[in-house]
């Protein structure tokens, strides 16, 4: 068998890059309909989405290949990634809520954090990640 | 079995003990007054929980590493004691907080990352229901739960940094915090009465799901036969 970690990698580009993709998407009607230049916030801003839809993307993968596993997964799968991923949400919200701020502010010391989620989940991922695909 | 009864007998005598230590053995707190005394129960049934999901966590580790099925009733064991104590806490936690706060409940770091896992244990015991493979459930259930584990600081320090409002820490807190020394030792006789409770109540389910193992298993022998 090839080797399982390099799925799960394969897994969660995909997601991460449809989740940019969607964001992409929504952030210039969030900017119209919320009436809040973008533009000299998107460097950070795009750092915070990269790193945000990252941590979203580790933990949804490892997760979806419990939750496809068992009964009602559909249903199961929000219910053990939302809990799970409450320190992403958390943190991705306030540190962009600071760039929106009318005196924005780079908080570097939620990015950073966002940085350490995803290592440590995408460490936990590497180290783990053969278990899940067992037959 | 004498062992297991005597256990039961010395966790409930010392619990009852401890509640008789936490109304009249220790003094009256001058600010908060009365309502302080649950103080007691409420963190030393925090520490225990918190104990018991390290070491539902070790169980998780070592059944992904040895593949043994004791492992796996250790860490359904443990998950479901230490909601019970989670459950706790988070009863006795808004009694304090509304006379004492002015509110039942507020978004702060260690409120917010205590609900989380006990939210993350709910899901670990509902996903165990929903497989139905008992060695697939097992590993599974392991890997959800070494996740769920690994989340808790990473829940603690995203929301401490977000805002905060639980009083600090007065045990192993900075300078300037602690307890009065009568307070401390019945402070610290909760949390040994509630650790020796939660070894009975752990004891005790460990048997039951040992037991609910040895049943499946004859049932199959049953139907084969």
């Amino acid at each position: 068998m090839s080797d399982p970690f390099a799925i799960f990698l394969a897994k969660l580009v995909a997601n991460t890059l449809f989740l940019l993709l969607t964001e992409a998407l929504m952030l210039p009607f969030f900017a119209i309909f919320y009436n809040i230049s973008l533009w000299a916030q998107l460097p950070a801003l795009s750092l915070v989405l990269f790193l945000g839809s990252v941590g979203i993307a580790i933990a949804g993968t490892a997760i979806s290949a419990i939750s496809a596993q068992a009964r009602m997964r559909e249903l199961l799968l929000p219910l053990l990634l939302l809990p799970l991923l409450t320190p992403v949400l958390v943190v991705s919200a306030t540190v962009t809520g600071s760039l929106l701020d009318r005196d924005p502010v780079v908080q570097w010391k939620g990015i950073a954090f966002l940085g350490v989620f995803d290592l440590v989940f995408l460490t936990a991922l590497w180290i783990f990640g053969q278990y899940f695909l067992e037959e | 079995m004498t062992k297991r009864i005597l256990l039961g007998v010395a966790a409930t005598a010392l619990v009852i003990v401890a509640a008789y230590a936490d109304f009249y053995v220790a003094p009256t707190e001058r600010t908060m007054g009365l309502i302080q005394r649950i103080f007691y129960f409420h963190a030393a049934t925090a520490w225990a929980g918190e104990m018991v999901f390290f070491v539902c966590f070790v169980a998780n580790l070592m059944y992904v590493w040895k593949r043994e099925q004791k492992y796996d009733w250790l860490g359904v064991t443990c998950a479901e004691v230490g909601v019970a104590c989670i459950t706790i806490v988070l009863i006795t936690g808004p009694i304090w907080a509304k006379p004492v706060w002015g509110i039942y409940w507020t978004w702060d770091a260690r409120l917010t990352s205590t609900f989380v896992l006990w939210l993350l244990y709910i899901s670990y015991l509902l996903l165990r229901t929903l497989i139905e493979e008992p060695s697939r459930r097992a590993l599974l259930s392991a890997l959800f739960g070494i996740f769920a584990f690994l989340d808790v600081p990473l829940v603690f320090f995203s929301i401490r940094w977000w805002r905060t409002q639980h009083p600090a820490p007065v045990i192993m807190g900075g300078q300037g915090s602690g307890l009065d020394p009568t307070m401390k030792k019945v402070f610290y006789f909760n949390v040994l009465a509630m650790h020796i409770f939660c070894a009975f109540l752990i004891v005790e389910r460990y048997i039951l799901e040992k037991l609910r193992h040895d049943v499946d298993l004859l049932q199959r022998e049953a139907e084969v036969q």
